[in-house]
């Protein structure tokens, strides 16, 4: 497979897996998949990447996390500088940051990007349910299964949900 | 009447016919017999009784009882519900909601639905005599816990069949919510009930397995999945246990709790939190559980709802998750 096609079968298998496809791209993918080995593994790889990426737990930082790093990086700002650094009025930036404070702050920096990365990446999209029309979806269901009065009539003032 | 009524009240007659079938006669039948035939009658009524009527909508919203007047219209088996301005229209296979002056649309499709468990699988059915409602006599069926503890009460117009009350109450016996008719004038309707033109319903397509991501388990408590269906932004699930039905609308996503509804509690269901909303049509409740954001609508009592959505909300650690709890542990990150 190109690259091109190896993108082109990644994006189109992970539509699939996400049940997003049209019923003709779905039955393209289908017939691919059905004879290509190289698709099918491709699916197998694509699936197996998505189940260990949503399996892996997300937490947030403990309490105190983000103030401890702060509190580092503060430290590091305010810690003496070095005669050298006090004996010379000026001195260029790269020597500035090679201070061992400037180190310390570093780290913390560098422990505070891992630290984002391993929370917020993947970012996933943000939700805001629309309460209401699953509220109404559930009584026209209902109205179709049970009695129709009884499941309609309490629809009718959706109390909290006026916009 | 509507095709798609027609259609789910000759599929109801006949249910009816072979529940009485063996008991010879509606008389010679067990009282679970008597009250699920019963229920069966008040759909059929709903379909073939016109009707205008004013309902009391009650809900207990924390320790406040809280209370809607509905207009109710009932014409050739399609149903009106008004309050204000706000409508919501029922044709069978398809409901109409008027939010001020939009409409919105809402197409189902019932035929693809898997079945229904008979209502006496997990209640106790008994029917005795009824109140006085809207000035018509009445018969009521009690559906109970396995416990004794009563859980719904519907009382059915000895006349015509139309369910005129219905009570859904807690374990502790305190109506959760109900829907009674103070008012009721038989026969052909004066008002028109019509769906708005041009409005082109949404119909959610059925699956038969859900995305990847998405759960769908076949059993929530006592209700079981009855149907799946893909719907744009995300899968919606339908459960009964044949009294008392729960929605769980799921969307792949982080929660964005900025863009929920005002007013709710916060409340926590087997460690997980989840925001709740009474509504007069049910309990609604909103959560969030590995990158999927879960929105349910049931109308059962709340300590049923509470044994449903524990499936839905108590994850079970991955052997990766348990490896990562392991690692992250001495660091302060469980």
């Amino acid at each position: 497979m190109t690259d091109a096609h190896e993108f082109l079968a990644t994006d189109m298998l992970s539509a699939y897996l996400d049940g997003e496809l049209t019923d003709t791209e779905r039955a393209e993918v289908e017939a691919r998949l059905a004879e290509s080995p190289e698709w099918r593994a491709e699916l197998d790889e694509v699936r197996g990447a998505r189940t260990m990426l949503r399996s892996v737990a997300q937490r947030d930082a403990p309490e105190g996390f983000w103030d401890a790093v702060l509190a580092g990086v503060v430290a590091a700002d305010d810690s003496p500088v070095d005669a050298e650094e006090t004996a010379a009025p000026v001195v260029s930036l790269d020597g500035k940051r090679r201070g061992p404070g400037r180190w310390i702050a570093t780290a913390f920096a560098a422990a505070a990007a891992v630290a984002l990365a391993v929370i917020i990446v993947p970012s996933r999209d943000s939700v805001r349910p629309d309460v209401a029309a699953v509220v109404v979806q559930h009584g026209a269901q209902g109205s179709d299964h049970g009695d129709p009065i009884g499941t309609i009539t309490p629809v009718g003032p959706l109390a909290g949900f006026r916009r | 009447m509507k095709p798609g009524r027609r259609l789910l009240v000759a599929a109801v007659a006949l249910s009816a016919l072979a529940l009485a079938w063996p008991a010879g006669a509606f008389g010679t039948s067990s009282p679970s017999e008597q009250a699920q035939q019963l229920l069966q009658r008040t759909r059929q009524a709903a379909a073939s009784h016109d009707f205008s009527g004013t309902a009391t909508v009650t809900w207990r919203d924390g320790s406040t009882v809280r209370s809607a007047q509905v207009q109710v219209t009932d014409a050739d088996g399609s149903v009106e519900a008004r309050v204000g301005d706000d409508v919501v229209y029922d044709s069978g296979d398809h409901t109409y909601v008027k939010d001020g002056s939009r409409w919105t649309s809402i197409a189902v499709d019932p035929s693809a639905d898997g079945e229904v468990p008979g209502v006496g699988a997990h209640w106790k059915l008994t029917t005795r005599t009824g109140p006085q409602v809207a000035g018509r006599s009445t018969t009521e069926v009690v559906a109970t816990r396995r416990d004794g503890a009563v859980a719904q009460r519907v009382a059915v117009d000895d006349d015509t069949g139309l369910l005129l009350k219905r009570e859904v109450l807690a374990r502790d016996g305190t109506v959760e919510r109900s829907m009674t008719f103070t008012a009721l004038d038989l026969g052909a309707t004066t008002t028109k009930v019509t769906a708005p033109d041009g409005l082109r319903a949404e119909r959610s397509s059925t699956i038969t397995t859900v995305p990847d991501g998405y759960v769908a388990p076949a059993t929530l408590g006592a209700a079981v999945l009855v149907s799946r269906s893909k719907q744009p932004d995300g899968v919606l699930l339908w459960y009964s246990d044949g009294l008392f039905s729960t929605s769980v609308f799921e969307q792949r996503g982080t929660l964005d709790s900025s863009g929920l509804p005002a007013g709710g509690t916060d409340t926590v269901v087997r460690g997980t939190s989840m925001r709740q909303w009474s509504e007069p049509s049910g309990t609604v409740l909103v959560w969030e559980r590995d990158g999927v954001v879960f929105t349910c609508v049931s109308d059962a009592p709340t300590d049923v709802i509470d044994a449903a959505v524990t499936s839905l909300s108590a994850p079970e650690r991955s052997a990766l998750e348990r490896v990562a709890d392991f690692v992250l542990g001495p660091f302060g990150w469980n």
